[in-house]
């Protein structure tokens, strides 16, 4: 049987956005300061959180973050699962069940995540449709603070392969 | 690039240069958001001219105008200079930067361009020069730095190019 490099990459990938505060422990108050915003993004009004877990795990996807895709930020009964399994299988964009207002987020979402310089004014508008200027300004912020915390679990999880 | 900001402002000013701003729509994400910047700053175990390299560097890969005209007093009085910040480009291997400032800046690079990428030389590299502390707080003052310079890209109106300006940090 070939190997599944999915699987041997996920297992290479220690650290995902749900342990990472465990790789920077000895960052202490800095640390804490870091965990405060994460947590606070999902439990913000601006954005559904649902819609924002949709986000976090496309730019998981665009960052080929295999463990990344294998975990949750919200509760079970919280997320759209169907539409997980959609956005996973790369068919969301011709899914129905997704409103304007998500396809927005993610189109946005798309951009962001390989060019934030490409981003134009059509897909900021988009999403104040739905979301409002604040909507947009959360979206944005939140944005940025899940790709890092994406690119932080490949690094620490290759620093601790370096260890290994 | 937008010339047109692509959100208002507060609609009553405050003196404080990132709550003015689009940010200063949403005070609930600031409120957690200026703090930590703020400790990137002041609780963390590097030096500031340091922490300014990361955050140049960053600039310079992000493409933020912003970003790149911004040289924080702090990090100058620390002894960073623009002869220095000139040599955080693509070449600063063969700059005149010292090997700890060069290990910091390709760590910038893992981040910033391939985190599937780490090279156990590097992190060995960095381990000679860097504490254990000192490592997560490089990543977690690079990481609010990439995070805060997409969103100014993000939200427009950048200009092309600006001067190099000295300020202050924004208070917390």
């Amino acid at each position: 049987m070939p190997p599944n490099n999915d699987l041997t990459q996920a297992n290479r990938e220690t650290f995902n956005s749900n342990n990472l505060s465990q790789a920077l422990s000895a960052g202490g108050e800095l640390t804490q300061a870091y965990d405060e915003v994460w947590n606070m993004f999902w439990q913000q009004n601006y954005i559904p959180p649902a819609l924002l877990e949709l986000c976090r795990l496309r730019l998981a996807q665009l960052h080929r973050a295999t463990a990344e895709l294998g975990v949750r930020q919200i509760p079970a009964s919280a997320a759209d699962e169907a539409k997980i399994q959609s956005l996973l299988a790369g068919n969301w964009e011709k899914n129905e069940n997704f409103s304007d207002g998500e396809l927005a987020a993610l189109e946005f979402t798309e951009i962001y995540g390989q060019d934030p310089n490409a981003l134009r004014d059509e897909n900021a508008d988009a999403v104040k449709r739905h979301y409002g200027e604040t909507g947009l300004v959360c979206l944005i912020e939140a944005l940025g603070f899940i790709d890092g915390r994406i690119r932080l679990g490949l690094v620490f999880s290759g620093i601790a392969a370096a260890s290994r | 690039m937008s010339g047109q900001l692509r959100a208002g402002v507060p609609a009553t000013r405050s003196g404080h240069l990132v709550r003015d701003s689009s940010l200063g729509l949403v005070p609930a994400t600031l409120d957690k958001i200026l703090p930590l910047h703020g400790g990137v700053w002041h609780d963390n175990s590097l030096k500031p001219a340091l922490i300014e390299m990361l955050r140049l560097r960053n600039a310079r890969t992000v493409n933020c105008a912003i970003c790149k005209s911004v040289r924080y007093d702090i990090a100058k009085q620390d002894g960073l200079t623009e002869a220095k910040a000139e040599q955080i480009d693509d070449n600063f291997r063969a700059s005149n930067l010292d090997p700890a400032e060069k290990a910091l800046i390709a760590f910038a690079d893992v981040y910033l361009l391939d985190p599937l990428s780490v090279d156990p030389k590097l992190i060995a590299e960095l381990r000679q020069y860097f504490s254990e502390q000192q490592i997560c707080h490089m990543a977690i003052a690079l990481t609010t730095f990439h995070a805060m310079s997409r969103c100014a890209v993000s939200l427009g109106g950048m200009p092309e190019s600006l001067p190099i300006m000295e300020i202050p940090l924004p208070a917390a």
